[in-house]
């Protein structure tokens, strides 16, 4: 069956389409998810939702664009609503700071690495950073979608660099020196 | 050596490729979510359209079994009345006569009333002639005959006419008076003349019948009931007016010999209708169940981790009083009302205090409210544990089991059809029961000791049930049946979330003596 014909029966709320449709593209939004979200739990139940939203919404999607560009979509306001709702946005004392351009060596650092300390940046760096860096968003959607202004945005963003970049750096001291 | 990258870049070449699979369990959430509440919605749309399906058949069965059953009726009077007709030979008028064409009627009446008039009138000149009070005789026997002819036409007119007979027989043999030669052998012209009258409309009739429609039959009915009675009380005023010139009381006794031979035919007559007519349409049946009860699928009421544990199930008792209407021989709708109990057990849990084991979400069940002093209990599945891996503690525990015991009000709606409908009768049943419960409960039993922990939280305070049986039953007497009704009942919306698979059913053996009045 073709995604047009699965995204059809989805329309109709048929379970067999929409367990296809899930088993297509599940662990993409699940890392996408993982990336959002604060632990493993949290982008499971940021999964569900989106995917709930999706196939609630399906009959919105008019088979423009990708249709995982759509669900991606979903997957990234589903995790930016549970935050809107909390709260957390204003929680931050602002100091604006410059955006330094960031440069760090090539090492193989593990990607479980890399989503471990993205998960450990505060809420609204997390999210900025992964909107701008990792999804392409400009900073003006960001700072439309957060309802944050667009210096808030770049603040954010070379905050979460700096702070990634120094996690790295001592990962790297740290496994350098256990290998010595 | 390492190239320096910007960090961004650094994420992206990382992240590009990453893929993580989710758990099972949250395909089964989202699966839930979108189609659990369509099911909620539907459990009561579909038993909408069941019902409505239901009575739209009661409906149709109840008016058309009205007409056919009323047209039925109009042939059985018709037969009834040709049967007697033939059977006393005699000289009948009938409705069914009369219901032959007009002419035919005028004809043979004609014939015979002037016979009647002939008579009376040499009767009345001679009554006259000999007593006075003749006339009186003559009024009273009309009274006697009107009344009698009213309610049975056809039968009154057999009895008045033969029983006339034999009395004007009776009295000319007892009588050594005048006139006596003559008016045997006038009325004997008579009678030849009235049973010759009604043979040719006999005949008549039989053929005529066929050709005229139900409509004019109706019609005619109707309108000739009168006139067969006035045609017979001319008869019966004839012979009586001849019979009344002898001795006063043999008359009165006479009559009243008459009378009772109407009024017992009539009886018979409306014995035979209401044996035909009456069904005994309602039926009361208590009755008592033992009922089992378990899930279709792999699943708990309880709690997740319970979803692989063996479950047993109780055996309860159900017993309630059931109503029936039969619609006709072979259908009925029934309803009634029923308490039942159900129960099971899940096995290999082990419990213990809280405190042994830092509290943990985990071992919280999620469709238990508990009881104060069960609150510091927890309970665990022993088929999702380690052995090896899990502390000493857990593995010293005894395995114990949890007992869920709830009690419903049923109150089924359910159709029977009867296969078989002799002294030994099959039928199959379908329908479905609301069920309101009225008893919820969850004991934990450790070591043998059986404790209250509380309730379940996920039981709808209204669910409902499929029902389907098989019912045999047998003929005690007219009036009373031993019933026997194996009934499977899958029940709907009975847990508004349950783990796993948890498809509850109960089987009942629905035992009991119906009653029909």
């Amino acid at each position: 069956m073709s995604l047009e014909q699965l995204i059809e029966q989805c329309k109709k709320n048929d379970a067999k389409a929409q367990s296809q449709i899930y088993k297509l593209y599940a662990s993409k939004l699940f890392s996408l998810s993982l990336k959002y979200s604060k632990n493993y739990a949290e982008a499971q139940d940021n999964l569900q939702d989106a995917f709930v939203t999706i196939f609630k919404k399906i009959d919105q999607y008019e088979n423009k664009g990708s249709f995982e560009g759509w669900m991606k979509r979903i997957t990234i306001n589903t995790a930016l609503q549970q935050y809107r709702s909390v709260g957390v946005f204003d929680i931050i004392g602002e100091e604006q700071i410059e955006d330094v351009s960031i440069e760090i060596d090539n090492d193989n650092i593990g990607v479980d690495y890399l989503l471990k300390i993205i998960q450990e940046l505060p809420d609204r760096y997390r999210l900025v950073f992964n909107l701008y860096a990792l999804d392409g968003y400009s900073h003006q959607e960001i700072a439309d979608m957060l309802e944050i202004s667009i210096g808030t945005s770049k603040s954010n963003l070379a905050r979460a660099r700096l702070i990634l970049k120094e996690k790295i750096e001592h990962y790297k001291a740290s496994s350098n020196s256990q290998s010595l | 050596m390492s190239d320096k990258k910007h960090i961004d870049r650094l994420f992206q070449e990382k992240l590009k490729d990453f893929e993580v699979s989710p758990d099972d369990a949250v395909w089964d959430n989202i699966h839930d979510r979108l189609h659990n509440d369509k099911r909620k919605r539907r459990v009561l749309p579909i038993w909408w359209k069941v019902a409505g399906v239901a009575a739209i058949i009661a409906l149709l069965l109840t008016v058309g079994i009205n007409f056919f059953s009323n047209d039925s009726a109009i042939d059985n009077d018709n037969i009834i009345v040709d049967t007697e007709n033939s059977s006393s030979g005699k000289s009948n008028t009938s409705i069914d006569e009369n219901s032959t064409e007009s002419q035919i009627n005028s004809e043979e009446k004609g014939n015979s009333s002037k016979v009647a008039n002939e008579e009376i009138d040499s009767n009345s000149e001679s009554n006259f002639d000999e007593d006075g009070s003749n006339s009186n005789d003559f009024n009273r026997n009309r009274k006697y005959s009107n009344p009698k002819n009213s309610p049975q036409s056809s039968n009154t007119s057999v009895a008045d006419n033969s029983n006339k007979n034999s009395n004007l027989k009776k009295n000319s043999e007892t009588s050594d008076g005048l006139n006596v030669s003559s008016q045997k052998e006038r009325f004997n012209s008579t009678t030849d003349a009235v049973t010759n009258s009604s043979k040719s409309n006999q005949e008549l009739n039989n053929s005529e019948n066929q050709k005229i429609d139900k409509a004019e039959t109706d019609k005619l009915i109707k309108g000739l009931k009168n006139n067969p009675n006035s045609a017979v009380t001319n008869n019966a005023s004839e012979t009586s007016v001849e019979s009344s010139s002898e001795e006063e009381k043999k008359e009165n006794k006479d009559t009243q010999s008459i009378e009772d031979a109407i009024a017992e035919a009539n009886n018979g007559e409306e014995e035979k209708d209401e044996k035909e007519k009456k069904l005994n349409r309602w039926n009361i049946s208590p009755n008592v169940a033992p009922v089992y009860f378990n899930s279709l699928g792999k699943g708990s009421a309880i709690d997740q981790q319970f979803v692989d544990n063996t479950k047993q199930s109780e055996i309860t008792m159900s017993y309630g009083v059931g109503g029936s209407y039969a619609i006709n021989d072979r259908l009925k709708v029934r309803t009634g009302i029923n308490k039942v109990d159900m129960g099971y057990r899940t096995n290999n849990v082990i419990a213990f205090g809280s405190i042994d084991l830092a509290s943990n979400a985990r071992v919280q069940m999620a469709n238990v409210s508990m009881t104060a002093s069960a609150e510091n209990t927890a309970y665990m599945s022993t088929e999702t544990l380690n052995t090896n891996a899990s502390p000493e503690i857990i593995n010293s525990k005894s395995k114990g089991s949890l007992d869920q015991r709830f009690g419903f009000i049923e109150v089924p709606l359910e159709v029977e059809y009867a296969l078989v409908n002799k002294r030994f009768g099959i039928n199959v049943i379908g329908g479905f029961s609301t069920l309101f419960v009225d008893e919820n409960e969850i004991y934990s039993v450790v070591d043998g000791v059986q404790t209250r922990i509380g309730e379940a939280n996920n039981i709808n305070s209204m669910s409902y049930s499929a029902n389907f049986g098989l019912g045999i039953n047998y003929n005690v007497s007219e009036k009373i049946k031993v019933n026997v009704e194996p009934t499977f009942k899958y029940q709907i919306n009975t847990f508004n979330n349950s783990s796993g698979d948890f498809q509850p059913y109960f089987i009942g053996i629905y035992t009991g003596l119906s009653y029909k009045f």
